[in-house]
């Protein structure tokens, strides 16, 4: 699988000189199995430059699938901005859940609904078909999905994929602290090739902001050693990090679990080669 | 009275290496005058480089805000949940903008952080936040005489002037018009004023694909600057897809229809 970062930032986007090189879209990221299909891990500000790109290089129509971890704005603000969900002949699949009783559905059309969005969700010319998930397992073609539900206001799933031997694991946006790691989250991101992990705060930060749900970066090397992980990426940055901060956080990671490294808006990744 | 632009951008906030320059937050501005109230024009992720700056210069404690809202859609209120000082019991904040038909603006306001959106609810934050529904009139924010009044955009939006300290500010992004078709009832409004914000979101080729999203061009911003007979035009409400050397390019050529303009920038501190 390849995997490529076009939003790593987590609350909100984060247009600021100071964090250019890491990135201020917000989570956003497109896994490309082997037999190429298009899979998006969730719709931050990032979905904006993936769809700019689909339209300039992707033959159409094109038919993908948006899995979305939850709800909150950084992780489907994007979606109206996706210009090819505008395009007739296009397909996409978008998976997530009921929240606040509120369809998947519901919640993707409440975005832009007026007074907040000019342009209805009925007016997006594409396909647009809505699968609403339980913790359950379930196949996009050869691709298997796992989905879990971890700790964080609302919920929120965490996403195993499989295909030809290799794992990538999603779990961004829940609250653990690295000697609090939940079991079911061990074993849930037990081999991967890949773990993309929520690495918003540090240890000082999580205790003032402690229910806000979100770990720190020594949370996520402490759960990629004990997982067995090869590789663990350093995601959704919290809003008030610039690229030195950062920086200093994933030589902290580093010094717990080597294998760890930041997520950057633009890098690319094979879990082959991870 | 001066005026600081927080965030300069329309529609989505912009973290993008090529648009640094002018600045990728969305809509926010704020109003400097001898009042030690703070005055702010809508609440884009702007309002959160304001609240941040606030709390770094240790000035955001007892303060009584004010938050005048031209609109709802999300690159105007999006900053909202993210403005540091409402985290702090002894501020308040009085929010002005246009109750809708099917919802009133505190509606709008707190749906916005309900609990499949946003982790925090608008009733977590511990300042005092009142609502004051608007419509077309006159009213009084902090020693300053302002007015709002309705134009062209879906939804609605409206747009303020603001007089007071012997300046006269008009702020009107989100609106569409192109030169011909200038509201006459917008020339008046915009009359005489010492600076005009004014939304130039797109080139004339893109308005031709984007006709109906609500949003000028540079051409209509200097065509009604120069009908209106303002001193200063500030170009506001950049589109996401024009990178700093783009802008550049639509500034200069603003500039051959009126001159004395030019583009709203993050940071910008201008005494009008
Ligand atoms: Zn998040
Ligand atoms: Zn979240
Ligand atoms: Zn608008």
């Amino acid at each position: 699988m390849k995997v490529k970062f076009w939003g790593v930032r987590g609350s909100v986007p984060t247009p600021w000189k100071e964090a250019v090189e890491v990135g201020g879209n917000t989570s956003c990221v497109q896994v490309t199995p082997d037999n190429g299909q298009l899979i998006i891990l969730d719709a931050g500000t990032g979905l904006r430059f993936l769809g700019e790109h689909l339209n300039a290089t992707e033959p159409n129509p094109i038919e993908g699938h948006l899995l979305l971890s939850h709800a909150h704005w950084d992780h489907i603000q994007g979606f109206p901005f996706f210009m090819p969900a505008y395009k007739p002949g296009n397909t996409f699949t978008l998976y997530g859940a009921t929240r606040a009783r509120k369809p998947l559905e519901a919640i993707m059309a409440g975005q832009m609904e007026a007074p907040y969005f000019p342009i209805q969700m009925t007016q997006m010319a594409a396909r647009l078909n809505f699968v609403d998930l339980e913790e359950e397992t379930f196949w996009i073609q050869d691709l298997k999905v796992t989905t879990c539900s971890f700790k964080h206001p609302g919920g929120v799933f965490g996403f195993r994929l499989e295909q030809n031997g290799q794992v990538l694991v999603f779990a961004t946006d829940m609250e653990y602290s690295a000697d609090d790691l939940d079991p079911r989250l061990i074993a849930f991101a037990q081999d991967a090739d890949l773990l993309i992990y929520d690495a918003q705060y540090t240890p000082e930060e999580f205790e003032q902001k402690r229910g806000w749900g979100h770990s720190t970066h020594l949370a996520a090397a402490r759960l990629g050693q004990l997982a067995n992980v090869k590789r663990v990426m350093l995601y959704h940055h919290d809003p008030s990090h610039n690229d030195q901060m950062l920086e200093a956080m994933e030589q902290e990671a580093q010094a717990i679990y080597g294998p760890c490294q930041l997520a950057k808006e633009g890098l690319v990744i094979d879990t082959r080669t991870a | 009275m001066k005026v600081r632009f927080w965030g300069v951008r329309g529609s989505t906030p912009t973290p993008w290496s090529e648009a640094m320059q002018i600045g990728g937050n969305t809509s926010c501005v704020q109003l400097l005058t001898q009042s030690d109230a703070l005055i702010i024009l809508d609440a884009g992720t702007g309002l959160r480089m304001l609240g941040k700056a606030l709390i770094d210069g240790g000035t955001h404690r007892q303060r009584d805000i004010h938050l005048l809202l031209s609109h709802t859609h999300w690159d105007h209120i999006q900053g909202i949940p993210f403005f540091g000082p409402l985290n702090f019991h002894d501020n308040q904040m009085t929010i002005y903008g246009a109750n809708k038909t099917h919802k009133s603006l505190e509606e709008v306001i707190r749906q916005q952080m309900s609990p499949e959106y946003f982790p925090v609810s608008l009733d977590d934050l511990p300042a005092q936040i009142h609502f004051q529904a608007l419509s077309e009139e006159r009213f009084e924010v902090a020693g300053l005489q302002c007015e709002s009044a309705a134009f062209n955009h879906p939804g609605g939006v409206y747009g303020f002037r603001i007089q007071g300290e012997g300046a006269t500010l008009v702020y009107a992004t989100d609106m569409e018009y192109t030169p011909e078709s200038l509201d006459p009832r917008l020339i008046a409004f915009a009359q005489n004023a010492d600076l005009l914000i004014y939304d130039a979101q797109y080139t004339p080729d893109e308005l031709h694909t984007k006709s109906g999203w609500g949003h000028s061009t540079y051409l209509t911003a200097a065509q009604l600057a120069k009908e209106a007979g303002v001193k200063q035009l500030a170009l506001f409400s950049h589109d996401p897809e024009h990178a700093d050397s783009t802008l550049r390019e639509i500034e200069a050529a603003t500039k051959k229809y009126f001159p004395a303009s030019f583009l709203a920038c993050e940071g910008m501190v201008l005494d009008i």
